[in-house]
């Protein structure tokens, strides 16, 4: 019997390292060939040891080049703000409609359910947002689409509420003689935690890496998140990729575009905030994401 | 208890096989809008003639103000590209009292953004037609006919550019756009990096078919092993042929020749055609000696970067006048280009164009701007260049060449410039580093070119829609492979053929050959 756990835990390690393996090497080999001389590197190719190192890309996005440093500065506002909002604004949602006293909450809760299933497609949301709206070209336009408040999340907190908070611990601070505000400040918001922080952290990972709300709705490039600028690196890139559109372009040169190092520089300037403060939110977000499971 | 482990070991390999597979998803999915454009038609009132501005050319500065937005592509800062708007309203509002507002887009995302402003019915008035098929904008009414505007409101560009040029912009009637005065002809060439082909004395000009390239790459690959022979730009590799793909740029039936002197021109299956297999053939070859850039087909790296750091030898390059200060100027290395097709033209080099939003209120003024951009070099020299002092200084005034103004250069100006970007490129100065003459002789490159026998006809894919999409299909699948060498020809070209054929290319060959004789039959 020992034995055989023995080859059991060599086997399941073995397959955990190779997973490892697997997220990690990419990542480091982005990270080593944003330090590799430019040279060098369409010389031979991407490698995890590269001859000549050099900080050229970072001394050219972080010193150079402003549009990086204010594109950081957009990213870490709309995040903190839209991330704050967002949870207030969820919460208030979600948890009235946790309370089993609530009239109508069938029908409220239809309606966060109905837009889980449909939306009105691109071209119309576009034209609410810009047209009804006017955010084309403001900071709201990050913010706002899409990412304020997902009905997912709403739901997700809503069944946190009415899993994990028992209806006597409400009933018993009222009978003391708190209010509803009091109740949920004081009583229901401390005993939950941890879907705060996974909401958090799900919301504001969504808005760090959104791209998509730049790319319709922004044409001021000082209004460019990091991802904007990272996800506008790449698409012209592809875009030139595909011969069709070479062709359709007559041939012509594009001007100059971003070296492979400071694509990688931007790659790795992207993902690392969001690197440095996964670990601190892991213990609340695997309690989080075993919500409805049964407790031991 | 044995049952749980063996389960989760199978788990834990099942999410290790998922992590793979996820990395070979094919990236196809990158966000393409849906271009659903019923709503719009309502707008379309196409009453030009009537809207109170049929006065003589005199008094146009009183018409009442009006703003003209122009939407185009390359990368700009918003307080610069506003500046340049401001520059270029001082000459429009003392012409027609008009305000230009301006909007640059970054290629990549250039053709989301117009085709969101043009769905959604958004301000807009001048816009490029940059990677669009004009004929799709016109039928998905995002774009309208030029036809009565430009007699009465542009006679002069309307009579700058030749009829025959007219015609390839002409879709069933409906004139699409007015063409960019870019090259306006098609030639290859084989560049080689200068200092290589000094060094080893080659004699490159003895080479006149890629073939010839041969015992040139076998000697400068004994030197040079670290130099790739062969390149592709971004995966692109252009065909050096002689062909005329009637205006679609994936090439499902072509005339052989684009030169043929016949009156009954026949379009064939381009990947049958002597021409092309003996083109792939060579690729192979050079493919299997080791000439051939590795994975050409899939490379993400410019031509310019690699050659650029000594990384390849030589790339199949478009020529045009100045295609060599081009190369020096993106690659920095001199570069000798031997000729392998000589110039032609087909109505496929007519291909950008300023078309008219559907959105726009009022369209005859959007026209009185696109006269404007391709006849008035001042306005163009603003619209290229940006404003003087800031973007750009005179290098030399007396012959027109202009450079980056002081402690500006390519990777720091707020406002890149396209000479090849704006309408007329050939008013406007030229750049430093370029030919003086560059411009006049642009224009004789574009008026000596011998033109094809089917120039003028344009092939609208209408009819057999799906028949394309198949074929599409199947082109993504071998195009790029067959075309670096990365497949045998032998065994492969047959098997690709074959499924293109059951994807219906008879039929498309068939509808082409049908519209083209027709045509013919009218204008020849």
């Amino acid at each position: 019997m020992v034995e055989r756990n023995k080859t059991f835990q060599v086997v399941v390690h073995g397959i955990m390292v190779l997973l490892c393996l697997v997220c990690v090497l990419p990542f480091l080999l982005l990270i080593m060939s944003s330090f590799a001389d430019e040279n060098w590197l369409i010389m031979n190719g991407y490698s995890f040891f590269p001859a000549k190192l050099s900080a050229d890309a970072y001394q050219y996005l972080l010193v150079d080049s402003s549009s990086i440093v204010r594109g950081y500065m957009i990213s870490a506002f709309v995040t903190v703000a839209g991330t704050c909002i967002s949870l207030v604004m969820t919460t208030l949602m979600a948890y009235p409609l946790s309370r089993k006293d609530l009239p109508g909450r069938y029908i409220f809760s239809f309606f966060i359910f109905f837009t889980m299933l449909f939306n009105g497609g691109l071209v119309p949301t576009y034209i609410m947002w810009t047209q009804t709206f006017h955010i084309k070209n403001t900071i709201f336009a990050l913010l706002v689409p899409n990412l304020l408040m997902g009905a997912f999340y709403v739901i997700m907190m809503r069944t946190y509420f009415s899993s994990n908070i028992p209806d006597a611990v409400i009933e018993a601070a009222r009978i003391d003689g708190a209010g509803e505000m009091r109740i949920l400040l004081k009583i229901v918001l401390p005993m939950s935690l941890p879907i705060i922080a996974t909401l958090a952290l799900l919301t504001g990972l969504g808005y760090w890496n959104d791209w998509l709300n730049g790319l319709y709705y922004i044409q001021n490039d000082s209004l460019y998140s990091i991802q904007v600028l990272l996800n506008r690196m790449l698409m012209d890139v592809q875009f030139l990729m595909s011969s069709a559109n070479t062709a359709a372009a007559g041939n012509q040169q594009m001007g100059p575009l971003p070296s492979t190092g400071i694509k990688m520089a931007v790659a790795v300037l992207g993902a690392l905030p969001a690197l440095i403060i996964y670990p601190f939110f892991q213990k609340y977000f695997v309690k989080g994401i075993t919500i409805g499971a049964v407790k031991g | 208890m044995k049952l749980k482990k063996i389960m989760s070991a199978i788990l834990a390999a099942a999410m290790l096989t998922a992590t793979m597979a996820a990395c070979g998803g094919d990236g196809n999915s990158s966000a393409a809008p849906s271009s659903s454009t019923d709503g719009n038609s309502a707008t379309n009132t196409s009453a030009p003639a009537e809207s109170g501005s049929g006065v003589s050319a005199e008094d146009l500065s009183t018409q009442e103000e009006y703003t003209v937005k122009i939407m185009y592509f390359g990368d700009a800062k918003t307080e610069d590209t506003n500046e340049v708007a401001a520059k270029l309203s001082e000459l429009t509002k003392a012409k027609y009292n008009t305000v230009i507002e301006m909007v640059r887009v970054g290629f990549g995302s250039y053709k989301d953004q117009a085709n969101l402003a043009l769905n959604s019915g958004e301000k807009l008035d001048v816009i490029s037609s940059f990677g669009f098929v004009p004929a799709t904008m016109m039928s998905q009414n995002q774009i309208l006919p030029l036809n009565d505007y430009l007699d009465q409101y542009a006679p002069d560009t309307k009579a700058a550019i030749s009829d025959l040029d007219w015609q390839c912009v002409t879709i069933n009637g409906n004139i699409t756009g007015v063409p960019y005065n870019i090259e306006k002809a098609s030639a290859f060439g084989l560049l080689m990096v200068k200092d290589v082909v000094d060094a080893m004395g080659i004699d490159w000009e003895s080479i006149k078919t890629l073939k010839d390239a041969e015992p040139i790459f076998e000697k400068v690959k004994a030197e040079h092993p670290e130099m790739y022979m062969l390149i592709a730009d971004f995966g692109d590799i252009r065909r050096p042929l002689r062909i005329d793909s009637l205006c679609d740029d994936s090439c499902l039936g072509v005339l052989e020749d684009a030169l043929t002197t016949e009156v009954d021109p026949k379009v064939v299956n381009l990947f049958e055609t002597a021409s092309y297999v003996d083109w792939i053939n060579t690729m192979y070859d050079f493919n299997q000696k080791g000439y051939m850039q590795p994975d050409a087909a899939s490379s993400t790296e410019s031509a310019n970067s690699l050659l650029g750091a000594g990384k390849a030898f030589s790339f199949i390059t478009n020529i045009k006048p100045g295609i060599e200060a081009e190369w020096v100027r993106n690659c920095g290395k001199e570069v000798y280009i031997a000729p392998l097709v000589e110039e032609y033209s087909t109505s496929a080099n007519i291909g950008l164009r300023w078309c008219i939003a559907n959105n726009s209120e009022k369209p005859e003024r959007a026209m009185q701007v696109i006269n404007e951009m391709y006849m008035n070099p001042d306005f163009s020299n603003i619209f290229i260049y940006g404003i003087e002092g800031k973007h750009w200084k005179f290098v030399d005034e007396e012959q027109g060449i202009v450079g980056y103004a002081d402690g500006v250069e390519a990777g720091s100006t707020g406002y890149s410039n396209l000479a090849w970007g704006a309408a007329n490129e050939q008013i406007s100065y030229v750049f430093e580093g370029d030919d003086p003459d560059l411009w006049k002789k642009l224009g004789e490159f574009n008026a000596n070119a011998p033109a094809s026998v089917a120039k003028g006809f344009v092939w609208d894919n209408a009819d057999v829609i799906n028949e394309v999409t198949s074929c599409t299909n199947v082109l993504n699948k071998y195009v790029k492979a067959l075309q670096s060498g990365a497949l045998n020809p032998e065994t492969d070209l047959g098997k690709f053929n074959q499924e293109l054929r059951d994807a219906g290319l008879d039929t498309i060959i068939q509808d082409k050959q049908s519209k083209l004789d027709a045509w013919m039959a009218e204008n020849k």
